[in-house]
């Protein structure tokens, strides 16, 4: 019954010399918005090409809503909504002139889906200005128009939010999880920034070094990572002495001469503050924090970071 | 297919070629009437004979740089990653381009057949019947759809090239010379030759003989034939990658 829109299963790409993408197994559901973490070059692009058949596979396997593409690409295509890298339109059309183009290729049947997709996005139905005076952001936003004009049961946004404003991104934001949430749309999106996925995805698969270091769902990736205290104090080394001989063994770490943290939440922030100053060690900040998903990709791809 | 078709025409909008390609059209028009007025001419029929063998000269280079163009122009924008997505195959692309391609070419000879009557009465040939204007029209019109046949090869070059312009459009340029340069010599052998030699044979060619149509069909044909049967398993091998 764990039907997944999108199954992977050690999908390897290699151009000539070069692997592209590693044995990646991932698992997009319906519903909830999978967001695809790492750098430049990481593999993402790839991913997604060979998840919509734009590129051979060179080993693995890919069941697009439990069915492999070979063959019924008249039936799955329409079901998928896409941007792959840069949007591709004709820069001697204007905005809704393209988004007709695609209109009619795909046979859309509602007459309204070009005014709705360009309202969604915030470009504006029948503007005189041609694609190729578009700005970044407005390409960008074409190109989720594009995306989303058809209804698509499952949207693959390869970094939809590049070059869009703030603004702009976290009125997407808000539109893909409404999508998701109220319509029950699969999203597989991609990113090189951490927040943003943090921020948008229920799910989340890292890659690095064209291979997938973590698969998790956001909740578990989160339960996962600890609470600490974190301390900033005027010597860290007089304050450890002093941790010591009043907890024994309590688990800390000091990042430099003035910030530490204790992982033990047992403590009380009061009660060390007070030891602290009355053996004359002062103490500027104190607060409970909780380990960033940051920290934890250092951890994990052994100290580079993700994003 | 047929809103593949209608989708080309739309691409086709506020593009700078349509412009260019009828500023070529009327310098040739007037460059080929100045001349005509100066010599002294016969009746109306072998005079837009020799026109329309003239201006049908001038038809494979645009409609082969217009394939060029119109072919490239999904690479150099980055859209068939779009339109492989709708679906559409890159097979169905490039039939519906070169419909394009055939429309234009209709409409350009269709404008020519406007321009050789108002050439005509310029050089005073006002002999034109009723009959002849239909027989105009209809050679004008072969001319234009035999054209497009004509230059299946250069269509396949480019797809091979994936839209190289340069390359393509060098290959367009040579490939309708050599067919024109050789009319007499290449019948049967260059399919624009034969196509010429068919059409307008005892007016612009020494040959003119009737017994060699059937071979300079064939020789328009079986390329034809060859380019969708390649072209097919081009796509086929080179499925992905080439595409973004
Ligand atoms: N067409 C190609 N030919 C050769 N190498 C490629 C090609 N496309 C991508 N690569 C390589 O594959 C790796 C992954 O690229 P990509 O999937 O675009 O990464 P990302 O989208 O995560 O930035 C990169 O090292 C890139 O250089
Ligand atoms: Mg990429």
């Amino acid at each position: 019954m764990d039907e997944y829109v999108i199954e992977t299963e050690q999908l390897t790409k290699v151009y000539g010399e070069q692997t592209a993408v590693d044995a990646v197994s991932i698992h997009v559901k319906k519903g909830r918005i999978y967001g695809l973490l790492g750098r430049n070059g990481a593999g993402k692009t790839t991913i997604m090409k060979m998840v919509l058949g734009l590129t051979s596979v060179t080993s693995g396997q890919i069941k697009v809503f439990g069915k492999k593409m070979k063959g019924q690409e008249k039936k799955i295509y329409p079901r998928i909504g896409a941007i792959i890298e840069t949007p591709g339109f004709y820069p001697n059309l204007t905005g809704t002139e393209n988004l007709e183009i695609f209109a009619k290729l795909r046979g859309t049947s509602c007459p309204d889906a070009v005014k709705n997709a360009l309202e969604v996005v915030g470009l504006p139905y029948r503007d005189k200005k041609l694609f190729s005076k578009y700005s970044l952001g407005m390409k960008q936003r074409l190109g989720i128009a594009n995306a989303i004009m058809h209804d698509p049961e499952l949207l693959i946004l390869d970094e939809p939010i590049n070059g869009l404003d703030p603004i702009g991104i976290a009125e997407i934001r808000n539109f893909l999880q409404d999508l998701s949430k109220e319509r029950g749309k699969a999203i597989l999106i991609s990113s090189h920034i951490l927040s943003e996925i943090d921020l948008l995805a229920d799910d989340i698969g890292v890659i690095h070094n064209v291979r997938l270091l973590e698969e998790s769902s956001m909740e578990g990736l989160r339960r996962k990572n600890q609470k600490y205290i974190m301390f900033r104090v005027s010597s860290t080394a007089t304050a450890a002495q002093i941790l010591e001989q009043k907890y024994g063994t309590v688990k800390y770490r000091i990042e430099d001469d003035n910030a530490m943290r204790i992982y033990d939440m047992s403590v009380d922030i009061s009660v060390v503050n007070e030891i602290f100053i009355t053996n004359g060690v002062g103490v500027y900040e104190s607060r409970v924090c909780d380990e960033s998903l940051e920290d934890y990709f250092k951890e994990i791809t052994g100290g580079v970071g993700i994003a | 297919m047929i809103s593949l078709i209608q989708t080309e025409i739309l691409k086709f909008r506020r593009q700078k070629t349509g412009l260019i390609m009828a500023g070529v059209m009327l310098l040739f028009w007037s460059g080929i009437t100045f001349w005509a007025y100066h010599v002294p001419q016969g009746d109306f029929e072998s005079f837009y004979v020799r026109y329309g063998g003239y201006i049908a000269m001038l038809l494979p280079f645009m409609i082969g740089l217009l394939f060029v163009k119109i072919y490239h122009a999904e690479y150099q924008n980055d859209t068939l990653k779009g339109l492989l997505q709708v679906p559409v195959t890159m097979y169905q692309l490039f039939f519906s381009k070169i419909f394009f391609v055939f429309l234009m070419a209709v409409i350009i000879m269709l404008v020519n057949c406007l321009l050789v009557i108002a050439a005509a009465c310029i050089c005073g040939v006002t002999d034109m019947e009723l009959h002849q204007v239909v027989m105009l029209i209809k050679l004008f019109f072969l001319a234009a759809s035999g054209m497009v046949f004509a230059m299946f090869p250069v269509f396949l070059v480019t797809v091979f090239v994936s839209g190289n312009t340069i390359f393509s459009s060098t290959v367009c340029f040579i490939y309708s010379l050599m067919g024109i340069i050789g009319v007499s010599q290449f019948a049967g052998i260059h399919p624009i030759s034969s196509l010429l030699n068919i059409l307008f044979g005892g007016q612009i060619s020494i040959t003119g003989e009737k017994s060699i149509n059937l071979v300079c069909a064939a020789d328009i044909i079986i390329p034809v034939i060859m380019t969708a049967v390649i072209v097919e398993i081009f796509y086929m091998v080179k499925r992905g990658d080439r595409f973004k």
